[in-house]
């Protein structure tokens, strides 16, 4: 028999924390919607796994362990088989460099420690038998390759909206939304939600959950029951919410209630089209993967110290300085980016050692876990290549890491290809993929 | 300048604690919507107070005492000023059981736990605030739930549609009271001050009752977080049962409607909002001592007489309320007789609690009631108030219990069935009295 067990805790931070995911710091001065933590415990004959999904960008390797070591302590002795991803949000706090946290990210960094282990605790002592149910819907109408082939044969990321030079999406993904439903004695108790999308519609320093908290909410109030919603952010290193046919603002938290309204209907939606899932032995595999990092040539690191050069009295730009500003030649923007390929060079290690996870039900049903942000071309291959029925594919998760882009993307440049420090070589996808789909079996 | 900080945290138990607010023994075994507490933090030229409110179904002055010494751990030196209050949920763990399992234990701490959270956040997340009023005269899912029959005594929650029944015992201050904090020009909390019991939901189902669908439906109109404090005004004898409809009013889509009538009203309101200027932050405290209920010679001889005469009567089975009461339920009934021998032979003489005013200059105020007050003691008080808004908060502060006017000992009905500590008639006298006292 399946035993289930849910719980969600707050995880929102004290004004004053850093929000993470731009350029520039942006200390928080409200709150739009609440982060949470999202656990889920499971077992199987003696057999237990669990999913923590946090309401962050990303989760710093210090966040990994201490979550682990916090369940460790507080009795959770499978915290090793715990799935532990990040939905993306840009409007979350800090939580990935602890030597460089102010007063408020650190007591923030701590809280969302704490909240992940009370939740994976009430999760383990509320378990019950449970039933799963799947479903799935083949159009996502909210996210779209955000990388496009230039009229020059360049790719840019997020080029200008109605850019007049745009000839085409540089790729296809997988647009399938897929759902697994928890029933408990006949109630609906909980909803997993696997999509691809970037979790960046927000901006500004006001505190959300972005599209995930929303459309959680939508279909919190549609069922009028609060049964937690577990965003499984699918491999979307490539994608994002932005319609470049659209000239308008896309970047605001009003675009993503709407985005997140479109998910939560689809979501209730599939809820009438649910099909039983057998629920085999659970099993859990984990592995490491040695990913190797960028190396910059001679030629690279002198174009941009010539650039820092020349455009060293170049006033900075107001705002939010995001990836757009690359695609728009923002000068703040590009001399970042121009300092960070050179610290590619000088700070970055020869490579990065990332823990991948799968968790099975029997043949019917698996959950893989990948670092960082992959792109989509990296799940695609996986399911491809997967023996299971039904394959949830997690980013973000496991282990701290970056963009992993398709080889290919390399010569093509864009934001993600950019050399940062500790960003992957062009061969890391192969890699990737390679060691995810030898986890498979 | 007005300084105000919000946070919320959750305080679901986990399956197996025990729900409270009915007589029988209700172990959580799901949920509905989790349960929360809510803090707000106010500071106003170095002055600190603040309100933390629990979905939650009453407090025990040891847990009281015990979320004192934790909020001061925390360097929340003002927590003697702190309002606390329950909203009163009966699908919410309940906090004084005597033999405690795992997940009732952990429910109790981790009560604690979360309001030192929320507040130490709240204080930490402090930014400049402005005040909004508004207020709406009827409340459409309130009801007098004491009734005079055609016998002339008064029973609480008839069967519905009882031919017996007269009309209600009384009227009730039926507004619905909204104070809103905008900060950099976002609504950033609304507190919703009504009379109505939380008791909508039964069963064993974790559930914040309307309180938590009221906010749902709020939050949801305003596609934002906005916390809103549900402050229970004094709703003794008031509740959602409409005798007049024939159909199941115990129910969780009783509380989702309830929840989604109010949500509109509130939001309604807040087109209404006018701005309430904040004068001196002021904070009075005030002992009260209530006493308690003396149970006469033959009152404890009836009891003991039914008690024996029923002995061998099969036990009810379903949840136990006070609507076992006026439909004759016998394990009811015995249950009644036991707390009349209880009340007799283990209640104290009288019980202290702590009445507290926060008041903003003349303009507003909030006050809080130990227990369940009948809604009369809230009009005995905001009609002798000095302030031009007043915010009465039930639950709150202490320990209590229900506190029926003077003249409805007489007439009988649940709420002023002798239990153990359970008040004298003269309570809300003493209580309004103290009360005004402190304004």
């Amino acid at each position: 028999m399946l035993n289930i067990g849910v719980a969600k805790e707050i995880i929102t931070p004290p004004f004053g924390a850093g929000l993470i995911g731009y350029i520039n710091f942006r200390p928080v001065s409200g709150v739009y919607d609440d982060l949470a933590v999202h656990a889920m415990a499971m077992e199987k004959d003696g057999k237990y796994t669990g999913f923590l999904v946090l309401d962050l960008l990303h989760l710093g390797e210090f966040m990994f362990q201490a979550i682990r070591m916090g369940l460790r302590t507080a009795g959770i002795d499978f915290a090793d088989d715990v799935i532990i991803s990040a939905t993306h949000t840009h409007t979350g706090h800090q939580s990935r460099n602890p030597s460089n946290l102010n007063d408020a990210e650190a007591y923030a960094c701590k809280e969302t420690v704490d909240a992940a282990v009370r939740a994976m605790t009430r999760a383990v002592r509320s378990m019950a038998p449970a039933e799963l149910f799947y479903a799935e819907h083949d159009e996502n109408p909210c996210a779209f390759v955000r990388r496009y082939f230039m009229k020059n044969g360049k790719v840019v990321t997020n080029p200008t909206r109605c850019n007049p030079d745009i000839v085409g999406p540089e790729t296809d993904f997988d647009r399938h939304i897929r759902v697994l439903a928890v029933k408990q004695a006949g109630r609906l108790s909980a909803l997993m939600v696997n999509i691809a999308n970037h979790c960046d519609t927000v901006g500004g320093t006001l505190v959300s959950a972005d599209w995930p908290g929303r459309m959680e909410a939508e279909i919190q109030y549609a069922l009028t029951e609060d049964v937690p919603v577990f965003a499984l952010t699918d491999a979307s290193g490539n994608l994002n919410h932005f319609d470049v046919h659209q000239k308008i603002d896309q970047t605001n938290y009003q675009e993503a209630v709407r985005i997140g309204r479109i998910y939560g209907k689809i979501v209730t939606g599939l809820l009438d089209q649910l099909e039983p899932v057998e629920p085999g032995e659970i099993e859990v595999a984990n592995t490491t993967v040695v990913i190797p990092n960028r190396k910059v040539t001679d030629a690279e690191y002198a174009e941009a110290k010539q650039y820092l050069e020349d455009t060293k009295d170049v006033p900075k730009s107001g705002g939010d300085l995001t990836s757009e500003g690359l695609a728009n030649g923002d000068v703040t923007v590009c001399r970042c980016f121009a300092q960070m390929l050179l610290d590619c060079r000088d700070k970055s290690s020869p490579s990065r050692t990332c823990r991948l996870t799968r968790v099975n039900l029997g043949r019917e049903l698996a959950f893989v876990s990948l670092p960082g942000e992959p792109f989509n071309g990296i799940a695609e291959a996986i399911r491809k290549a997967s023996p299971y029925k039904h394959t949830f594919v997690i980013e973000l998760a496991q282990s701290e890491s970056v963009y992993v882009p398709m080889r290919d993307c390399f010569a093509r440049g864009g934001y993600e290809t950019t050399a940062r420090p500790n960003t992957v070589a062009p061969e890391a996808s192969d890699v990737l993929i390679a060691a995810a789909v030898g986890n498979l079996r | 300048m007005l300084n105000i900080g919000i946070a919320t945290e959750v305080t679901t138990p986990a399956f197996g604690a025990g729900l409270a607010g009915y007589f029988n023994y209700r172990p959580a075994r799901g949920v509905y919507d989790d349960i929360c507490v809510r803090a707000m933090a106010v500071e106003q030229e170095g002055k600190r107070t603040g309100f933390l409110v629990f979905d939650f179904g009453y407090f025990t002055n040891p847990l009281i005492t015990e979320l004192k010494i934790r909020l001061r751990a925390a360097g929340i030196d003002f927590a003697e000023d702190l309002i606390i209050s329950a909203t009163h949920s009966h699908t919410a763990p309940a906090i004084d059981l005597k033999t405690p399992n795992e997940s009732e234990s952990a429910a109790w701490t981790g009560m604690i736990d979360a309001a030192v959270r929320a507040m130490t956040r709240a204080v930490r997340s402090m930014a400049p605030a402005e005040l909004f009023y508004a207020e709406h005269d009827e409340n459409p899912c309130a009801f007098v739930r004491r009734y005079f029959m055609k016998n002339g005594a008064v029973v609480t929650n008839p069967t519905r549609c009882n031919p017996d029944i007269v009309g209600p015992e009384t009227d009730f201050d039926r507004h619905i009271r909204v104070l809103a904090v905008k900060q950099a020009g976002r609504l950033s909390a609304i507190m919703v001050n009504l009379a109505n019991h939380c008791d909508t939901v039964g069963g064993d189902l974790v559930s914040a009752d309307w309180p938590g669908r009221m906010e749902a439906e709020i939050q949801y109109a305003l596609t934002e977080d906005v916390p809103v404090f549900t402050l229970t005004d004094a709703s003794g004898n008031i509740n959602h049962f409409d005798v007049h409809q024939k159909i199941d009013q115990t129910n969780y889509r009783e509380a989702v409607r309830i929840g989604r009538i109010y949500g509109k009203i509130v939001t309604g309101l807040l087109d209404q909002l006018e701005p309430v200027e904040p004068g001196k932050l002021e904070v009075s405290h005030l002992k009260v001592e209530v006493p308690n209920r003396k149970i006469t010679p033959e009152e404890y001889a009836r009891a003991k007489q039914y008690l024996e005469e029923t002995k061998n009567a099969p036990v009810t089975d379903g949840d136990l309320t006070s609507e076992g009461l006026a439909n004759g339920d016998v394990t009811v009934l015995r249950y009644f007789a036991n707390r009349v021998i209880n009340c007799a032979e283990k209640s104290v003489k009288s019980r202290f609690c702590k009445l507290t005013r926060v008041s903003f200059g003349r303009e507003l105020a909030f006050l809080s009631l130990p227990g369940e007050p009948f809604n009369g003691v809230a009009q005995a008080i905001r009609q002798a108030s000095p302030y031009r808004r007043n915010l009465v908060i039930e639950l709150a502060q202490s320990e209590g219990a229900y506190v029926p006017m003077h003249d409805c000992f007489a007439r009988g009905g649940y709420e002023v069935q002798p239990d153990v500590n359970t008040v004298a008639p003269e309570a809300s006298d003493i209580l309004i009295e103290a009360s005004i006292k402190n304004l």
